[in-house]
């Protein structure tokens, strides 16, 4: 299946496609065009769209799109990636809805992935997912731990 | 040069083969000990608790390297607050990215092979980090 | 040269749960009011997603809004805008001084306070870099 968004990938847009590519679709493909671009494309090459306004599979109220996928791929039974999803949403908005300690430092690197020269969103997102697995790793610690709410809950 | 620690490396440990491979010893080769052992040889210890280059007063590792080699860099500087608050215990955090970078860190080394890669990946994070920093100081 | 966004919305005032809604992000971003209509902030990719996110925010419920990204044409008025701003935080930092002077004083929080505040201070205030220096002091070197 396609998968588009806009480009210039931060937060959001390099954890949904980590999220996408090993829980939802191992076949993903996945396409970044300009913000303005999105929904045409989309419908000219049948392409799933995410992390955009007007979307199934973007921001609703304050949660952000990685946790609208996790809500229609029927994901939230996997502790460590709501979890996850708690810190994802802290990174990429204000923060007031979960208040996850963890999501500054992983906006930082995030935002610091974007100027490390990588010749484009494919590139960036291939680089980053290591930050994802990461903290999928950490998260699943913690719920091993029975603290599903993170280590500073 | 050869440098030395205990294994299982964490936020303070890839914070300090980052810098001395981008600062120090470009050439640096790593060796990883035991948790609990005496480093013996002549590779040069860190963050091993009573090596020169260890916590002090307070500070993690980190900091004390950029002393003992004399890096001053605004930025480093404020890497070294950042690691210390994710590492050593503060009574004030000044720093909101301190829980998140020690937890990436804690979750690279679960997901490493071994702390080689893990430090290689470490770098890698704080390439990251510092490149946002700086954009930060500019803006 | 510096970009500046500005927000510019009309909501129903009632359920008035929306309204406050909007205005408390727009605080908490640090936002400034112009004239009781137009909201500004300096332009940077933080404060545009964020922006552009709550513009969505405010059409799902119901109601207008523009959002701009411009550069000033008066001159003065650049310098002026950096004041406010400045002025904002300035009064937050100095409050969070006056605290750590108390006795008990709970670091823990003015450091979360701290935090926060850091965070809208887009044009790097010297008073918050006191601040920070006196949190960092305030626990002092080990002994």
């Amino acid at each position: 299946m396609k998968w588009i968004t806009r480009e210039h990938v931060k937060v959001d847009r390099v954890a949904c496609p980590w999220l996408i590519k090993k829980f939802v679709d191992p076949q993903a493909e996945f396409l970044f065009v300009p913000s303005d671009q999105v929904m045409s494309e989309a419908e000219r090459l049948g392409a799933t769209p995410y992390d955009v306004k007007n979307v199934e599979l973007g921001h609703h109220g304050k949660e952000c799109s990685f946790e609208a996928i996790l809500k229609k791929y029927d994901l939230t039974g996997d502790p460590a990636l709501v979890l996850l999803g708690k810190i994802v949403n802290g990174a990429d908005t204000d923060n007031t809805l979960w208040n996850q300690p963890e999501g500054p430092g992983l906006e930082a690197i995030a935002e610091g992935f974007r100027h490390l020269g990588y010749k484009d969103d494919h590139e960036v997102n291939a680089a980053e997912w290591i930050v994802y697995d990461a903290l999928y790793a950490y998260c699943q610690e913690m719920v091993n731990q029975n603290k599903p709410e993170g280590m500073f809950a | 040069m050869k440098w030395t620690t205990w294994e299982q490396v964490g936020v303070d440990r890839m914070a300090c083969a980052w810098l001395i491979r981008r600062s120090i010893d470009p050439g640096a080769e790593f060796i990883f000990i035991p948790v609990g052992a005496s480093p013996s040889g002549d590779a040069e210890p860190f963050d091993i608790p009573g090596a020169r280059l260890s916590h002090h007063r307070g500070h993690c590792t980190f900091h004390m390297m950029l002393r003992e080699y004399d890096l001053h860099d605004p930025i480093l500087d404020r890497i070294a607050r950042i690691v210390d608050e994710a590492d050593v215990v503060q009574e004030a955090n000044v720093e909101s990215a301190a829980p998140g970078l020690d937890l990436i860190c804690r979750g690279i080394r679960l997901t490493s092979p071994d702390d080689y890669v893990a430090i290689e990946r470490g770098a890698l994070i704080y390439e990251a980090l510092y490149a946002q920093l700086s954009t930060e100081q500019a803006s | 040269m510096q970009s500046w966004l500005l927000l510019v919305y009309k909501i129903a005032s009632e359920p008035s749960a929306r309204r406050v809604y909007v205005w408390r992000k727009l605080k908490r971003l640090g936002a400034i009011l112009l004239h009781d209509a137009v909201w500004v902030l300096p332009a940077n990719p933080h404060t545009r997603e964020h922006l552009q996110w709550l513009a969505v925010e405010i059409k799902e419920m119901e109601g207008d809004v523009t959002l701009w990204e411009t550069a000033t044409l008066i001159f003065g008025q650049e310098d002026s805008l950096r004041e406010q701003f400045q002025q904002q935080v300035n009064e937050e930092y100095q409050s969070i001084l006056s605290e750590m002077k108390r006795e008990n004083a709970d670091l823990a929080a003015l450091s979360r306070r701290y935090q926060q505040v850091a965070a809208r201070d887009y044009f790097h205030s010297e008073l918050g870099q006191q601040v920070r220096q006196a949190l960092i002091e305030a626990t002092g070197d080990a002994p």
